[in-house]
């Protein structure tokens, strides 16, 4: 038996290949994102190997954050290190962020994704940091620095030069460039750019006097580092932490492949979302298989196969599809890992890569999610396989599939489609403490829905297809008649085939809606509630905490244009332990931000909070409670409520005053000023006089709120460009389906394409109806998802109301262009099937059986 | 003496209900003796297939019993069903009578893979050597002629020695030369091996290769002959339907 399975799948290559497909590319894209996350990981692993290699103890800060700017420890203290016994060397270094360098236009590098590092760079036998001087000579006194390789070459930087340089809390500054470094072999850090410095330079550009990283420790030859790092610990400053050159390295590896972990689901669900898409078509594939193998299958059963050799026969019919896929799949993968680097690259996230690495954890992932989506796909058509009547192989008028009856159909879809809802409204709108996250009851119910509504579609295909056809008709006449009858004709696999194309719809539209309804309440909220004109704000607009000069907003306070301004302080920390912005601010904040109801008092003094409504009733936090909020530097400090605000502009607000917030993040400096014009000054005179004002701080820019929404909108859309380029590949999968089914479909109707050829159709008019048909199939799916894809938005959006997202917009020309598009992509996707059909032999066809 | 290989009692088929009802045959009784050679002939719808299939176990009878040695078919289950097609019975059809994937011999030997077990080799290089199938044997079916093709399904149904071969029309879709090779064999076979063979036809010729005919109509059997020959089996015919 297993024999007449494999040699039947040889037989039918070309149906094997484009079942295969759909898995191929699902498990393809699974396996590359393992590959490319894992090359990353390996990229980092090597660059920590590096940058650890010969020191043999490192001291650092203890810190629970990973995000913001490290925590500081006394630099007295461990300097006093280096008199411990066996203590050969140690090298005292300081590292910072958003130290911008500048090109040579004066306009900022990077900011876009990969942070903006400046370290200290000393002359020394202990390779400390990594970096590694490539030409020149290490920087010296308060004038000097040295680049990054990779910065130097893209901006034409050469020694000699002046670099000029903006550090957080400092206007831009020039430095003589003496030197290039490269880190290992890498000419830069995952495309972050590096600055340079002398240590006392450093510490004086960061606001750093006497504070340090860490250090780095070479032990006497022959020392014991553990003996080392125990002798030490007596002597260590409250805070700090002495671990091996080895341990470190391995830490600062676990760390990033934890947040490699996110972007490896965050890729990894879509994926899924393919392989699930591929689930409708490889289903379907098989049951137009089987249908059209009854003979053959029922000739087995009357030679004496029983039902369960038949069922089994189609399973392994499936591993093998599933294997072979796979493997392909894994290959298939290497392509695409480099297709994902190039596509994040483009997207401006560039990250460390290395020699491709294939571990074998992919491969098993990949053939048990590959032979898996297979064999459950098969499992419903196996067993309408082995229920075949053996007498199906003598009786031609059997071979009609035996139809459930309808109502059975809308019973069963209509019960799995609201057990979906269930499930979905469920994670929607139940907070759970334990268990999986909502997410997960949101992702299951959604999938739960795709298969009940596909169940349910076979019921309304024949009107709906009826109505998509009508056009054609009008347009080709005959073929277009022939095409829409022949959709109605076959409601089941019309609608198989159009269930999978609905799934990428339904996400696509999902995510356009989502992003139109974003952009509008932001519009509603940046246009209209907050009472300022302009924005003062860095240039690194990804990150909400990256600062700026407190000048600014000084000299922005005195000019004629400006009524008043409102500085902001944006840090990260610790509550709940949850990272959580947590911003200073002035006691003008509430006129530049509207409550709707208050109580206390909303000007914090030293120790006191201001929270928001939602976070005060989600962790009872009446007035008056305390609250304990964890710094990077200066660690827990508790502090007590004594405001409670709501207002559509407070989402999220944990506020303290801001000499408590330059105190907790020992920094001067400002994120966000916003401004109020002057009366007789317009939003963009003031947006002028301040951006002239602001001339020497390359990193930050002067916006009017109207600019603000645009650069918002940019971002959000530039996240759904980036979510919708990943759903096109369960589009793409869902259109081979369409090809697919249309090659089957000609292959199963050879006999009356003949007989229509015979009668005088045309090669043309052949290619038309067939066309035709793809077309009606792909605008139906579209029009499916279109609605669920609208009615889910409606749902989350619902769900997420009370977080401020007010707003529901259904963005009509985007989605009817996706409607347009889909039935043209249905069109191409069936030009080959078009293109056999019509080249089919007349003659034999007719004789065909 | 010949005892019963395969008979009918009563045997009853209604295709479809109510207004539309068919009775294909209508309690029709017969036997059909070991190593004989019998043909059941009958005008279109005259239910001579119908009956072939109930007496194979392809399909179910609607009242009445059918017996393939002592073994009721209408308390089997579907899979005791199977295990007799499998290993009691053989079957030549009309037309589509082998795997187009398989080579000749896979689809020779194609019952006992199905079975899991080994052929008889002897047996069967006498089987293939007898109906002249040696040089076509890596070949598939459709690079067989249409003669070919049913010397193959006559050399499965033969190879794994089954008590009743049942054949549906097995020339009808030859030329006539063809068509008296194949019958030559299957009667050869009743002959030298002692097969039993229940044929169903409507062509006189190849009714005439039978040791009996049995002539069915409107799903009844009307009458039946011993050792016919095509002229008086057409006579017999011209007279039913007169």
């Amino acid at each position: 038996m297993l024999r007449v399975t494999l040699k039947g799948l040889w037989a039918h290559k070309l149906r094997l290949s484009l079942t295969a497909l759909a898995i191929v590319l699902g498990v393809g894209f699974i396996a590359g994102t393992f590959v490319y996350t894992d090359t990353i990981a390996k990229a980092f692993d090597g660059i920590f190997e590096d940058a650890f290699r010969g020191v043999d103890i490192v001291i650092s800060a203890d810190s629970e954050l990973q995000f913001g700017e490290g925590v500081y420890l006394p630099e007295a203290e461990i300097l006093a290190l280096g008199e411990v016994e066996d203590v050969d060397e140690l090298v005292p270094f300081l590292q910072g962020l958003g130290v911008v360098i500048l090109d040579k236009d004066g306009e900022p590098i990077g900011g876009g994704g990969p942070p903006q590092f400046a370290f200290s760079f000393t002359e020394t036998d202990v390779d400390s940091g990594g970096f590694s001087l490539r030409s020149g000579r290490y920087p010296q006194g308060p004038e000097e620095v040295v680049i990054d390789a990779r910065t130097a070459t893209d901006h034409n930087f050469a020694i000699g030069d002046t670099v000029f340089v903006v550090a957080p809390a400092r206007p831009e500054r020039g430095y003589t460039l003496v030197g290039i470094a490269g880190f290992g072999e890498l000419d830069n850090l995952g495309g972050a750019t590096s600055a340079l410095f002398d240590l006392d330079t450093i510490q004086a550009l960061l606001d750093r006097e006497d504070q340090l990283t860490g250090a780095s420790i070479q032990v006497a030859p022959g020392a014991s580092v553990d003996e080392v790092i125990a002798s030490l610990e007596p002597s260590l400053p409250e805070g700090a932490r002495a671990l091996s050159g080895q341990s470190a390295a391995e830490e600062q590896a676990v760390e990033i492949q934890e947040g490699l972990a996110f972007f490896n689901t965050f890729l990894l669900t879509f994926g899924f979302i393919a392989l699930f898409v591929g689930t409708f078509i490889i289903a379907n594939t098989f049951r137009i298989t089987v249908t059209q193998r009854t003979r053959e299958l029922a000739l087995l059963r009357a030679l004496g196969a029983s039902a369960r050799q038949v069922n089994r026969m189609v399973l392994i019919e499936a591993v093998v599809i599933g294997i072979v896929a796979s493997v392909v799949g894994i290959a298939a993968g290497f392509g695409l890992a480099l297709l994902l680097k190039t596509v994040f690259e483009a997207f401006g996230f560039a990250l460390p890569t290395a020699a491709p690495t294939l571990q074998l954890r992919t491969i098993v992932v990949a053939l048990v999610v590959g032979v898996g989506v297979t064999v459950i796909s098969a499992i419903l058509p196996a067993r309408r396989a082995s229920r075949l009547p053996p007498i199906a192989a003598l009786r031609q008028d059997l071979v009609a599939p035996r139809r459930k009856a309808l109502t059975t159909r809308a019973i069963v879809g209509s019960i799995v489609t609201v057990s979906g809802l269930s499930v979905l409204f469920f994670g929607l709108f139940v907070s759970l403490d334990a268990g999986p996250p909502e997410i997960v009851y949101v992702g299951v119910g959604a999938a739960i829905v795709f298969i009940g509504v596909s169940i349910l579609s076979p019921l309304f295909a024949r009107p709906v297809a009826r109505l998509i056809g009508w056009p054609f008709v009008k347009l080709y006449r005959l073929p277009g008649k022939l095409a829409q009858e022949n959709a109605i004709r076959a409601p089941r696999r019309t609608s198989a085939t159009a269930a999978a194309l609905m799934i990428g719809v339904t996400l696509v539209t999902l995510a356009s809606v989502m992003a139109a309804s974003i952009n509008q309440t932001i519009d509603e909220l940046i246009g209209s509630d907050i009472e300022a004109d302009v924005i003062i704000r860095s240039t690194s607009e990804f990150d909400p905490t990256a600062s700026f000069t407190p000048e600014l907003a000084d000299r922005a306070a005195k000019d004629e244009s400006v009524d008043e301004v409102s500085r902001q302080q944006t840090g990260v920390a610790l509550f709940n332990e949850t990272e959580t912005f947590v911003i200073g601010i002035e006691p003008n904040y509430p006129d530049f931000f509207p409550v709707d109801s208050s109580e206390g008092n909303l000007n914090p003094g030293p120790n006191e909070v201001v929270i928001e409504r939602t976070i005060s009733d989600v962790n009872e936090l009446p007035i008056g409670s305390e609250l304990q909020l964890s710094f990077e530097s200066t660690g827990p400090t508790t502090f007590t409520v004594v405001g409670i605000a709501s207002g559509d502009t407070w989402t999220d607000v944990i506020a303290i005053s801001q000499a408590d917030w330059v105190e907790n993040y020992e920094i001067e400096s400002d994120t966000q000023v916003f401004v109020r014009a002057a009366s007789g000054f317009t939003p963009e005179e003031v947006q002028t006089r301040l951006t002239a004002l602001a001339e020497d701080v390359p990193t930050a820019q002067v916006q009017t709120f109207d600019e603000l929404a645009d650069d918002v909108a940019e971002q959000i859309n530039g996240l759904l460009n980036l979510i919708t380029g990943l759903l096109g590949l369960a589009v793409i999968i869902a259109l081979i389906g369409v090809t697919n089914t249309m090659t089957l479909s000609v292959f199963e109707r050879t006999r009356e394409i003949g007989l229509l050829r015979a009668v005088g159709l045309s090669r043309r008019q052949t290619r038309r109806m067939v066309r035709a048909e793809a077309s009606i199939i792909a605008v139906f799916g579209a029009v499916l998802g279109i609605l669920i894809g609208v009615f889910f938005a409606w749902a989350i959006l619902l769900a997420l109301a009370d977080q401020g997202f007010t707003a529901f917009v259904i963005p009509i020309g985007t989605l009817t262009l996706w409607i347009l598009a889909t039935g043209l992509l249905g069109v191409v996707f069936a030009i080959l099937p078009a293109w056999r059909a019509s080249r089919l032999d007349v003659l034999e066809a007719i004789a065909y059986e | 003496m010949t005892s019963t290989a395969a008979r009918a009692v009563e045997a009853t088929k209604v295709f479809g209900s109510g207004d539309t009802a068919v009775t294909a045959i209508d309690r029709v009784s017969v036997e059909f003796q070991r190593e004989r050679y019998t043909a059941i002939m009958g005008p279109s719808g005259s239910g001579k297939s119908t009956l072939m299939h109930c007496m194979a176990g392809l399909d179910y009878l609607t009242s009445g019993q059918v017996f393939i040695g002592d073994q009721n078919l209408g308390e089997l289950t579907d899979r005791e069903l199977t295990v007799v097609r499998r290993d009691r019975v053989g079957f030549i059809f009309q037309a589509f009578n082998l795997v187009p994937t398989l080579t000749a011999l896979e689809n020779i030997t194609l019952p006992n893979d199905i079975a899991g077990r080994d052929p008889d080799q002897d047996w069967l290089d006498s089987v293939i050597e007898n109906l002249g199938l040696g040089d076509r044997l890596e070949h598939r079916p459709a690079e067989l002629s249409g003669g070919q093709q049913q010397r193959v399904a006559a050399a499965r149904a033969l190879a794994s020695r089954p008590e009743l071969i049942f054949a549906d029309e097995p020339s009808g879709n030859l030329d006539s030369t063809s068509s008296a090779e194949l019958l030559d064999l299957l009667a050869q076979a009743v002959r030298e091996f002692g097969q039993t063979i229940v044929m169903v036809t409507h062509d006189p010729i190849a009714a005439s290769y039978a040791d009996r005919v049995i002539f069915l109509g409107d799903g009844r059997i009307v009458d039946e002959m011993a050792d016919p020959t095509a002229d008086r089996v057409l006579d017999r015919i011209k007279s039913l339907e007169a």
